[in-house]
């Protein structure tokens, strides 16, 4: 029984490529290897569903750099790095920089899979905030300019009257403004739709 | 010989033979008759003429002896002038004396070689011319000879010094001989001026003893052995050298001395020398009766009496030298030491990819075993990869044992391309980590060397470590990449590291390779001096050039042998 997602890893050691993949394999990973970072640009899986373990240093293109460009790119793939020798210096920036983890070889085989593990949650958890996003934004489309308006309004706690009165109707008209807001957003109260609407403000 | 010029009549010769009676006038030159008028008186003759009667004598006879002895003082004159010049042309001063010991006759040599005038010594007694202190002892002895005893003593040969007019002394030979006349006896003495023969050898005598001073005071040993292999000569130094007493081993033969005896490796040396004649020199070791050994440098060369042997004592300068090397090996293993640190992160990587490898398939295998349907062949590929793995990990800790672990410097043959190569591999993580890019151009047609390996992995590290830190200052590197290269030269290899660094300012080309000058700011100053000390104890050479594009290459060359 696979685990939904893959592992992919990137190293430029063949003998560590092949061991790795095969406990992974034996743990119920479904892996994907790289010899380089490029291999790994080039496979087109910068978006996919599981985590990527990195090494650090690689000829050519080193994991940071590959990570740096994952970054720029918005990719949600997690990151777990993998070093041989790895320093306080380059473990904090990575960190900083949001790695899902900061591994040094040799790693035990528990604190590997439970790296994978948590990555595999956050990449499914930041999966799944992603569809909610899209699904917001998708509502949120569907508002007409003025019952946008008057969702921006009632969410500041504004009352029905004071909305009409800015936006220079009645209040009755704000009235069947805010039930399609509400049907719309396809929230039950005005606490759900503060709630959803912060949640997503950023976006 | 004035004296014996003896110009007195003879007056018995002046007695007529008796009277005899002439008729006719005595003529005016009665002497050519024969005849001499003694007495006469006038008389008148028969005739009436006035006549004189006469008594004459006969001196025919007279005149005879007269002629001829005439003619022997004319002889005796002739010889005198031949003696006379024979006297005066003598190469050799000459002094005649006479029994008195006063000088009668002197020739110019005299005056020559004691500057007095002729004039000043005759009649001067002979004893002027000598030194005052020997005056009194020579009359004594002229007068022993004017007795007659000194007589068959007389015509030896004796050196005696003389004294010159104006008081100095002057070495004579001088010879005697004795003429007696009816005047007397003549000393004749004859001198021969030394004064050159013993400034010769008094120049020998000097020159000698400034040889034996020098011979038995010099630093250096100097033994001479005869073809029998025996001691003939050994000066003081050489004696020390044989820990023996001056004088102590002359006569014995080696073979009696050396306690090596007869296979002794000097006695083999002494015996080749003699043989060919060809000189050597050697530097060997000798250990005395107490253990103790000494170093000592031997000039065995061919002389006339055999072999002469100059020692020169070479212990201390040994020691230095083996004092030094130690040093010199010491901080090289130092700078190996620091070297190590700098790499011990990437040596840290380096060796944690084969445990993680092996870590990896030695969970698996556990993994596997677990299940009920596990196949034997999957955990055989498990195991047969985590012995390669262990294979890899111990080859890292072998490369870097041998360059933490070896001092002692060993020269081995050597294949560089593999050396180069293997350096690339220990600072594979480093470049990597430094982003740098390392490319190899070997020529394959090159050599093995005989050289330390490690020792010139240990400078071709610093150099590839150099040329990663001057691309690492350098602003805008146009790219990363260390080239290092191998090639045949004429008498060896050459192997150079270009980087496209910042470059040497050219005035500090040289001086880079300064102990304790460095432009790094945690840096001892010492990579490249001890990378030159290397270099140049295998006999080659190491410098530093600026590329014509960016950056700087450092090259060494390695002959192809290198003498121990």
């Amino acid at each position: 029984m696979t685990i939904p997602g893959r592992v992919f890893l990137v190293d430029d050691q063949p003998a560590l490529r092949k061991a790795m993949a095969r406990l992974l394999t034996l743990e119920n990973f479904v892996v994907v290897t790289f010899a380089s970072a490029q291999e790994f640009v080039d496979s087109g899986n910068l978006s996919a569903m599981g985590c990527l373990i990195l090494d650090l240093s690689m000829p050519d293109m080193s994991g940071m750099e590959l990570y740096q460009m994952l970054l720029d790119k918005k990719c949600s793939l997690p990151v777990i790095f993998l070093t041989g020798h790895g320093s306080i210096e380059t473990g904090v920036k990575a960190m900083k920089l949001g790695a899902a983890d900061f591994l040094t070889k040799p790693v035990q085989k528990e604190e590997l899979l439970s790296a994978i593990r948590s990555a595999f949650e956050k990449n499914r958890l930041s999966r799944e905030a992603g569809l909610k996003r899209d699904e917001f934004n998708q509502r949120l489309a569907s508002l007409t300019p003025r019952e946008r308006d008057v969702l921006h309004q009632i969410i500041t706690g504004r009352l029905n009257k004071q909305i009409a009165a800015d936006l220079g109707t009645v209040e009755q008209t704000v009235k069947i403004h805010r039930a399609r807001v509400m049907m719309k957003m396809k929230v039950h109260s005005l606490a759900e739709l503060v709630k959803t609407v912060e949640e997503f403000k950023s976006a | 010989m004035t004296n014996t010029e003896n110009n007195a009549p003879h007056q018995k010769d002046n007695q007529p033979h008796g009277p005899q009676y002439a008729r006719t006038p005595v003529p005016d030159d009665c002497n050519e008759a024969g005849l001499e008028p003694l007495s006469g008186m006038p008389v008148t003759g028969k005739d009436g003429q006035q006549y004189i009667w006469s008594r004459v004598a006969d001196i025919a006879e007279r005149q005879l002896v007269e002629q001829e002895r005439a003619a022997a003082l004319e002889l005796l004159s002739i010889n005198k002038a031949k003696l006379k010049a024979i006297f005066e042309s003598s190469p050799e001063p000459i002094i005649i004396s006479d029994d008195t010991g006063n000088i009668t006759m002197a020739n110019r040599q005299v005056t020559r070689l004691l500057g007095y005038a002729i004039d000043e010594l005759i009649g001067k007694p002979i004893e002027m011319l000598m030194p005052l202190r020997y005056r009194p002892a020579h009359v004594a002895l002229r007068q022993g000879f004017e007795i007659g005893t000194g007589a068959r003593t007389m015509a030896f040969n004796r050196e005696v010094k003389a004294c010159h007019q104006d008081g100095h002394e002057i070495d004579v030979e001088i010879s005697l001989s004795s003429i007696d006349d009816q005047s007397g006896r003549l000393i004749v003495s004859s001198m021969h001026d030394l004064t050159e023969r013993k400034n010769t050898e008094r120049v020998i005598r000097e020159s000698e003893y400034r040889f034996h001073q020098l011979m038995e005071n010099m630093s250096e040993g100097y033994t001479v052995i005869d073809p029998e292999m025996r001691y003939a000569y050994q000066n003081k130094t050489a004696a020390a050298h044989s820990r023996s007493e001056p004088g102590q081993l002359i006569g014995k033969k080696i073979v009696e001395v050396h306690p090596q005896g007869e296979n002794s490796e000097l006695l083999l040396l002494l015996q080749r020398v003699m043989a060919s004649q060809v000189a050597e020199i050697v530097e060997t070791s000798f250990t005395y009766q107490n253990g103790s050994v000494a170093w000592f440098e031997l000039h065995v060369a061919p002389v006339p009496e055999g072999v002469s042997v100059l020692s020169v004592e070479t212990t201390q300068r040994r020691q230095t030298e083996l004092e030094l090397e130690q040093k010199r090996s010491f901080v090289t293993y130092l700078s190996r030491l620091a070297i190590l640190g700098e790499l011990s992160g990437a040596i840290a990587h380096e060796l944690n990819q084969p445990l993680m490898s092996i870590l990896m398939n030695a969970e698996s295998a556990k993994v596997l075993l677990a299940r009920k349907n596990h196949s034997a062949s999957e955990v055989d590929e498990i195991l047969t990869e985590i012995v390669e793995e262990d294979v890899r990990a111990s080859g890292i800790i072998q490369r870097l044992r041998t360059l933490f672990a070896q001092q002692e410097v060993i020269n081995h043959e050597v294949d560089i391309n593999e050396l180069v190569t293997d350096v690339g591999k220990i600072l594979k993580n480093e470049l990597v980590n430094r982003g740098i890019r390392l490319q190899l151009q070997l020529d394959a047609t090159i050599p093995t060397l005989n050289i330390d390996r490690i020792q010139i992995e240990q400078v071709l590290i610093n150099l590839i470590m150099n040329a990663c830190d001057a691309m690492e200052t350098n602003g805008a590197p146009v790219e990363y990449t260390v080239i290092c290269t191998t090639s045949t030269e004429q008498h060896g290899v050459k192997v150079s590291v270009t980087d496209s660094g910042a470059g040497i300012a050219p005035e500090l080309l040289t001086k880079i390779f300064d102990s304790f000058y460095t432009t790094k700011k945690q840096g001892m100053g010492l990579g490249l001096s001890i990378c030159r000390t290397i270099i140049t104890a295998h006999a080659g050479a190491l410098w530093a050039e600026n590329n014509a594009g960016a950056g700087s290459s450092f090259h060494f060359t390695l002959p192809l042998r290198v003498q121990p």
